[in-house]
């Protein structure tokens, strides 16, 4: 997988627009929004997996940064921490909520007569997806968190890390814990077929 | 190597792009050994799916056109004071005041036996049973107690312990003396 490369780091128009930010100037927080708005709405949305719920997170975000603008660091990025906020807000947000998510073990009990009942179907894709959907739902929040912002962003683990205020060992577990939860979906028949020595000749070589 | 270390190992070195020098022996076994190939083929498999689901999980959506206009305004609005900003310092200082009070109650009886020592720097006192055993008895004890034996035991109080005694004689019985009742 292609790691981003300081995707974090900090440039001269990141200091400026901050800057100008905190001097009380709206078209900088225009700019300011319309420059880091994507990465969080797209992390509320793959934690909480609701637009709605996702856009009321982004929009808290933003204006929790505007408020506290003038303690918001201008020699480096603010994204961290707005990826900081928006994720705290999603455990917040989520915590009070009535858990949608089904445990692990229930799907995995789901998944079973499926491939008794209809092997070639349940190679498909979609329904892969799907399970892992609804696993990655029954994660816990912190193991979903850092699946995001490793897999779905890349960030770098370091980065990950600081985002999360933990240490990379620290994410390197939260992702190690994560995998091995999610591994167990993954239909005996699709782990056959990948295990089928693909890897050998293409991935290793 | 055992696989199961091998695996261990191997499965961070791909998952984090740690591969290097160090997990060529690693590769090599995994030339050798289908199980462990196997291994890492699921895992592999696995963190492409979950790419693939994460992506599909926010594919198509993008925050609303009003969102702006929507954090402008919020932003703009003088913030509401919090629950706890509005009932004034007094109450604000309240559980801090409690907290003081507790405290001091626990801490200063300590103070009043001698002050905070801890029990590593309190001075050990040794053979305190050895000059027990060799101390004579405190003066005022001893002088106590030589006044007890020497002196004579303390005479009991005349109304009630002398017997009256008739002059002929007799010793009346109490309740004929009341009666008048003559043998």
């Amino acid at each position: 997988m292609q790691r981003r490369i300081n995707t974090l780091g900090n440039t001269g128009a990141q200091h400026d627009l901050v800057s100008r930010m905190q001097g009380g100037d709206l078209d900088a927080f225009e700019e300011f929004f319309a420059a880091y708005q994507r990465p969080v709405y797209l992390t509320a949305l793959a934690i909480t997996r609701d637009p709605f719920l996702a856009e009321e997170i982004l929009q808290d975000c933003f204006v929790k940064a505007y408020r506290v603008r003038d303690r918001l660091r201008t020699d480096v990025s603010p994204l961290p921490w707005l990826q900081r906020v928006c994720t705290n807000m999603c455990f917040t947000r989520l915590s009070r909520r009535r858990p949608l998510a089904e445990p692990l073990t229930d799907l995995i009990g789901n998944l079973a007569p499926d491939i008794a009942a209809r092997p070639d179907q349940v190679v498909e894709s979609r329904e892969i997806l799907e399970v892992l959907q609804r696993g990655i739902d029954a994660l816990p929040p912190k193991q979903r968190g850092a699946v995001v912002l490793y897999y779905l962003h890349g960030y770098s683990l370091a980065e990950a890390a600081d985002i999360a205020g933990c240490r990379v060992g620290t994410m390197k577990s939260r992702i190690h814990y994560a995998l091995r939860a999610l591994r167990v979906l993954l239909p005996v028949e699709r782990r056959a077929t990948v295990a089928g020595g693909r890897l050998a000749g293409e991935e290793l070589a | 190597m055992s696989c199961r270390r091998i695996m261990r190992e191997l499965l961070e070195f791909f998952r984090f792009g740690e591969l290097d020098d160090w997990s060529a022996p690693h590769l090599a076994h995994l030339e050798t050994c289908r199980a462990c190939r196997d291994e890492v083929g699921l895992d592999r498999e696995l963190v492409v799916q979950l790419q693939r689901a994460l992506a599909a999980r926010v594919a198509g959506y993008q925050a609303s056109p009003n969102a702006w206009l929507e954090v402008r305004r919020r932003a703009l609005e003088p913030a509401a004071p919090s629950r706890l900003g509005r009932m004034g310092w007094r109450v604000r200082l309240l559980p801090l005041g409690a907290a003081f009070v507790l405290l001091a109650a626990a801490v200063l009886p300590a103070f009043d036996r001698g002050g905070l020592v801890p029990v590593s720097r309190m001075p050990v006192q040794t053979g305190l049973m050895e000059a027990a055993d060799n101390d004579p008895l405190p003066v005022d004890a001893s002088d106590w107690y030589l006044a007890y034996v020497t002196s004579p035991p303390p005479s009991p109080p005349a109304t009630q312990l002398t017997a009256w005694v008739d002059p002929s004689g007799k010793v009346p019985f109490h309740s004929e003396a009341k009666t008048g009742l003559t043998q």
